[in-house]
């Protein structure tokens, strides 16, 4: 099953992020901090942290797909760059990345999961800022529909909204 | 002991009576152990539904983020001076994110005591509808200590019916729990239940198909044996008959021999009877009286009469040990010239004699003369007191479709009663007074026909003549024809 990858597949994921992390810069954040990676990273602009604010994440590559999921009875669009993407401007190294959403809730994401999935961390649903009520201003995506088996309670588990923080572990 | 055919086969239906039985309830047990598969499935489904929807945990959240929001209030009304109206309005937003999420398709709607709640959430939304003009994250609104005491008083009287709501929900979801894993206990016991009756079943069908294999095995052994037994028989039957054929063959020599030799033997007192009778004639001449004449007329009469009977017992005895020269023999010839032979020795007989033209047939030209001479010398004979005699040779088809020959006549004819004895030697149904004969003659044919493999039988009526049939089995060329198996030759 592919949830369950092999040790092999989480370093070469890892080797990945570290080689895409190395061919970017960090910016300093300007507007309001909506994303502070922390843990394992190579890109630090906040002391340990690497934080974003919403153009950083919006100056990254967009990726748009629309899905059911388990929140809304009509499949939504959603918008924003890969995750992979936004762990590499971070220079992420590591095999699990900890997602803490606004209310301290935690669940653990394997870094493959971003690299097998066009998972993206969502900033417009609809092609609308997503309100804090909405679930933003940030939530994990899986890409649903396009993979059927995603269909299943850990990966909706492991779709965090409200997302403010993500540490690597 | 052999076991019958018939009890065996019984014994075997009845067997697969029970094997198909037998498969028949195993399928049914395998589609109730699937349907009842199904149906934990299904209910390991909606367990793993309710688990995943996590609508404990949507409660629980929305009773934390209450009591989050509350405090935050509770916190900017003794502290207005340190309110962060930002932080406070994300606070809101996030307890109302919750919010929505009990109205999400991620609580099950079958989970009706929920429906209970109404109040509760109308509540709830109220206090929302009037919140968010102060709170909601677009607000400008400035939070002043008025306010945020006014907004505080509207959320404290929330904290009993978000309680209740929580609590009653997470009850629910325990007995909903609850009945699905005593549902699905029952089902596991159930198919507990059925996977030992199955394996009950297939033990039965198991002990049925070696029942059946053991019976087989023993029916192929009893007809094995039956098949030794029968090899057995035959081989002995077949000695026996063959002792018993050799044994018959050399009695049949003998009585030949005897036969030929008691012919030859009275013929030589025969011919000095009546050699001496002739003379003893002679010599009395007119010195005999007319009843001592009559003596010796009976003395040569009986001479004359046995000698026949031996010139036919010698005849037949003749004709049963000649080889048989198998060929083309031509039967309308040969009864033109007995009929010509007739007329020669009785010229004054008025008789009309049809010979159907070309009876060519395979056979032994000599014994089948001596046939058609004794049957068309016996129609010949038999009408010799009609004033018209009408007598017909011919041939017609038989049933199997095989070419029977008959003689008809308009004879004197023979009662049906004693057919059975006309074949047999010195059979005669007429007396020599009105017809001479020796009784030879009918048996002498039988033989000829037996041997060449034919049949012959006849048919009479008293005063209306008589029909004599027969039938050659000499239907091969005379290249190819042999002797049947058995024949004395």
């Amino acid at each position: 099953m592919f949830s369950n990858f092999s040790r092999r597949q989480c370093l070469l994921s890892a080797a990945t992020l570290l080689l895409a992390a190395t061919s970017h810069a960090l910016d300093v954040p300007k507007g309001k901090v909506v994303l502070s990676i922390t843990g394992n990273i190579q890109f630090k602009n906040a002391g340990d942290r690497a934080d974003f604010d919403m153009n950083m994440l919006a100056a990254l590559p967009q990726h748009s797909f629309t899905t059911n999921n388990p929140w809304y009875k009509e499949p939504k669009k959603f918008t924003g760059p890969l995750l992979r993407d936004v762990l590499a401007a971070a220079g992420a190294q590591g095999t699990t990345l900890k997602a803490v959403a606004l209310n301290k809730f935690k669940v653990m994401i394997p870094v493959a999961d971003a690299q097998k999935f066009p998972m993206v961390l969502a900033s417009l649903m609809n092609d609308m800022p997503m309100p804090l009520r909405e679930k933003g201003p940030l939530f994990i995506v899986y890409p649903f529909d396009s993979y059927p088996d995603l269909h299943t309670a850990q990966y909706y588990n492991r779709s965090a909204w409200q997302l403010r923080n993500i540490d690597i572990q | 002991m052999i076991e019958t055919g018939q009890d065996t086969n019984a014994r075997s239906a009845s067997s697969s009576h029970w094997a198909l039985a037998v498969s028949a309830v195993l399928m049914a047990v395998f589609v109730a152990i699937g349907a009842i598969q199904t149906r934990q499935i299904k209910v390991l489904d909606n367990t793993i539904y309710y688990n995943e929807e996590s609508i404990s945990w949507v409660f629980f959240q929305l009773q934390q983020e209450y009591q989050a929001i509350r405090d935050s209030l509770r916190q900017a009304e003794r502290y207005p001076q340190a309110v962060n109206p930002e932080s406070l309005r994300e606070r809101y937003e996030i307890f109302v994110s919750r919010l929505s999420l009990m109205q999400s398709m991620r609580i099950s709607p079958t989970v009706q005591p929920l429906l209970m709640q109404a109040p509760t959430v109308e509540l709830l939304e109220q206090t929302i509808s009037h919140a968010d003009t102060f709170l909601s994250e677009n607000s400008k609104i400035v939070l002043t200590p008025d306010v945020i005491k006014q907004l505080s008083s509207e959320f404290e009287p929330l904290s009993e019916p978000i309680h209740d709501m929580t609590l009653l929900v997470s009850q629910v979801m325990v007995k909903t729990i609850s009945h699905h894993n005593a549902t699905v206990r029952n089902q596991v016991h159930i198919g507990i239940g059925l996977t030992v009756f199955q394996g009950l079943l297939t033990l039965a069908f198991a002990a049925l198909l070696i029942r059946k294999v053991r019976s087989l095995e023993k029916r192929s052994h009893e007809l094995g044996r039956a098949r030794d037994e029968i090899l057995l028989l035959n081989s002995e039957l077949e000695k026996r008959v063959h002792q018993r054929t050799s044994q018959l063959e050399a009695a049949n020599q003998e009585l030949k021999a005897f036969s030929y030799s008691v012919s030859h033997d009275l013929r030589s007192p025969l011919k000095s009877i009546d050699g001496f009778s002739h003379l003893l004639k002679r010599s009395l001449k007119d010195r005999a009286d007319e009843k001592e004449t009559h003596y010796l007329d009976r003395i040569r009469g009986g001479v004359q009469q046995m000698g026949e009977l031996i010139d036919g017992l010698l005849s037949l005895a003749q004709l049963s040990r000649d080889t048989l020269h198998i060929g083309q023999v031509d039967l309308t010839a040969i009864a033109r010239r007995i009929e010509q032979e007739c007329r020669e020795r009785d010229p004054d007989r008025q008789a009309h004699v049809r010979i159907q033209e070309d009876m060519v047939v395979t056979g032994d030209q000599r014994q089948l003369l001596v046939v058609m001479q004794n049957l068309l010398g016996n129609a010949w004979k038999f009408t010799s007191k009609q004033l018209q005699a009408e007598i017909e040779i011919g041939s017609q088809a038989g049933k199997a479709g095989e070419t029977v020959y008959f003689i008809k006549d308009n004879g004197a004819g023979f009662d049906m009663a004693y057919a059975e004895k006309l074949f047999g030697t010195f059979q005669r149904l007429h007396s020599p007074a009105d017809f001479a004969g020796t009784g030879i003659g009918l048996a002498t044919v039988k033989r000829v026909i037996d041997r060449h493999g034919g049949r012959i039988w006849a048919k009479s009526k008293v005063g209306e003549g008589a029909m004599f049939f027969f039938t050659l089995g000499t239907t091969l060329s005379p290249d190819h024809w042999q002797a049947p198996q058995g024949w004395i030759s």
